[in-house]
């Protein structure tokens, strides 16, 4: 059976990160929607190049080209040969970058519409990733964003950050939605505290790149050795030399007694953790990739979801899920000695944490579960 | 015989429990009738993982176009549509265009906007981005 519609990801399937689940929300909304679907994406050892489940199929790229810029032009040539195959079944087709959405749109005399789901701008990433890439390179790339976005039937994104940029770069506002990343509800009867856990602890769990702010939270935990009986667990997963790098400075901030690393653990474990935390924290810093291009923390709405109270960055992609003082708290950026203090304040008031986790996990169940997304997301499929 | 060694699942993997039928010719494992095609061109069954990874492979890697015409799209077009054995793989499409960098003009990409994308140019050796006493990310 030839698929009705095709999602197209530039990206490894699954993954153990959030990226993933957002893939596999939105491409089961997608093909439930057609009746059926084809999802591309990038292999890697041990999964398949081509699965068959049912009405779903998956085909992944199989390469060894280590150049990003390579892989993602053999990508483009990959989606391009499925695209033009299919492109008298295709009813929808529905991309997250320019690598496949480029091939999708240079299709001619195709019966799909397509919808672009701008989460990252490869133009606002690559740079700082690869720190050689130069001015003329990203114009190129941003060549092909721009393209996509004029392009593409319809536009979606995580927050209104990314609405904004994209309307500043010269989108048309008029199609451009946006869809919040959801998350699960969490049962808690379901759940139970971990039973290592220390009495009172800090959560750090997700991601360690450095715009997430883990260097300014371990500052903070300088400010607070003076409770040593405090403890900061962290549900960390990145790459070795940077999860190393952390290591090593927590023990260089003296604090490495307070600390407790939980590396690269299953979700389910890290909604245990979440669930029996005292406080949990999104420290975000003031940069670029946080301000322009905004994101939508999938930390802060999983600790929405099993309502534990989160401190967060005050940076306008925080507040839009979360309100100072009633369903989080947040604080100046890059502030080490101001999030120690609201640490502070939070832990000597147990009722505003339990009326702020209380808040937060009612504004999650009536606006950010997945459920809520992926029906946004169908209505504009309807509206195609 | 022993289990099917494929995976199976939509985002949690787990093994195919079917008891296996046959084995690939290519990789030479055993697998269900669930994960076996017949391979385009003989009687031979291949598993969907090595026929996926075959149907990648671009046309110039296969020894001849009279090759890839033997696989009639439509003998495999209803379950098994597969790319590369189709004549319009030759299309005009190339919006990256690689050449010499004086051909380029627009998007397209050339070996200067490549070359910085080597894995060698990436930051992952995360000691070199510790963090900056005068960048303001430290407030004391
Ligand atoms: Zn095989
Ligand atoms: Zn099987």
């Amino acid at each position: 059976m030839k698929p009705k519609s095709v999602y197209v990801a530039f990206d490894t399937y699954p993954a153990p990160k959030g990226a993933a689940v957002h893939i596999r929300e939105f491409a089961q909304t997608l093909f439930a929607h057609t009746g059926s679907g084809l999802l591309l994406v990038l292999g890697e050892e041990g999964l398949p190049a081509w699965q068959i489940e049912g009405t779903t199929q998956i085909r992944r790229l199989v390469s060894d080209e280590q150049n990003y810029l390579k892989r993602a032009m053999q990508f483009g040539d990959f989606v391009q040969t499925h695209a033009e195959m299919l492109k008298n079944d295709v009813k929808i087709a529905h991309f997250r970058d320019p690598w496949g959405g480029m091939p999708l749109l240079s299709v001619e005399n195709r019966a799909y519409k397509t919808v672009y789901e701008v989460n990252a701008l490869p133009s606002i990433e690559l740079p700082a990733r690869y720190p050689a890439v130069t001015t003329r390179t990203c114009e190129r790339i941003r060549e092909l964003e721009r393209r996509c976005w004029q392009q593409a039937d319809h536009i979606v994104c995580p927050s209104q950050i990314i609405k904004n940029c994209l309307i500043e770069l010269g989108a048309d506002a008029g199609k451009i939605t946006v869809i919040r990343n959801g998350a699960q509800p969490v049962d808690l009867a379901q759940i139970s505290r971990p039973p290592d856990a220390p009495a009172q602890y800090l959560l750090y769990q997700g991601a360690v790149q450095s715009w997430q702010g883990i260097e300014v939270l371990f500052k903070a935990m300088t400010f607070l050795r003076d409770m040593p009986e405090l403890k900061l667990v962290m549900c960390a997963s990145g790459s070795k030399p940077r999860l190393k790098y952390l290591q090593k400075l927590a023990i260089r901030l003296n604090i490495d007694s307070q600390v407790i690393w939980h590396l690269k653990v299953p979700q389910t474990t890290v909604m245990q953790w979440l669930v029996g935390a005292t406080i949990s924290l999104a420290p975000l810093v003031e940069c670029s990739r946080n301000l322009v291009q905004g994101c939508c923390p999938l930390k802060i709405v999983e600790s929405m979801a099993t309502g534990t109270p989160v401190i967060a960055s005050d940076l306008p992609v925080v507040r839009e899920l979360l309100e100072h003082g009633k369903t989080g708290w947040l604080v100046r950026p890059d502030r080490p000695s101001e999030l120690a203090r609201a640490i502070r304040i939070l832990l000597a008031h147990p009722e505003q944490r339990a009326s702020i986790g209380a808040s937060a996990r009612e504004k999650f169940s009536a606006e950010l579960t997945w459920q809520i997304s992926t029906r946004a997301l169908t209505t504009i499929y309807q509206a195609l | 015989m022993e289990n099917c060694n494929m995976k199976r699942g939509f985002f949690f993997l787990r093994d195919c429990d079917h008891p296996a039928h046959q084995s690939c010719c290519t990789c030479g494992k055993a697998f269900c009738n669930d994960h076996l095609r017949i391979k385009p061109g003989s009687n031979e069954p291949v598993c969907l993982d090595c026929l996926g990874k075959t149907m990648q492979q671009s046309p110039q890697n296969k020894a001849n176009t009279a090759s890839r015409d033997r696989y009639n799209d439509d003998y495999y077009y209803d379950d098994v549509w597969c790319y590369g054995y189709r004549h319009n793989y030759y299309s005009s499409y190339r919006p990256w265009y690689v050449g010499h960098t004086s051909d380029l003009q627009g998007s397209h990409f050339g070996e200067n906007d490549i070359r910085v994308f080597e894995p060698s140019a990436e930051i992952d050796d995360m000691d070199a981005e510790a963090p900056d006493p005068e960048a303001n990310v430290f407030d004391s």
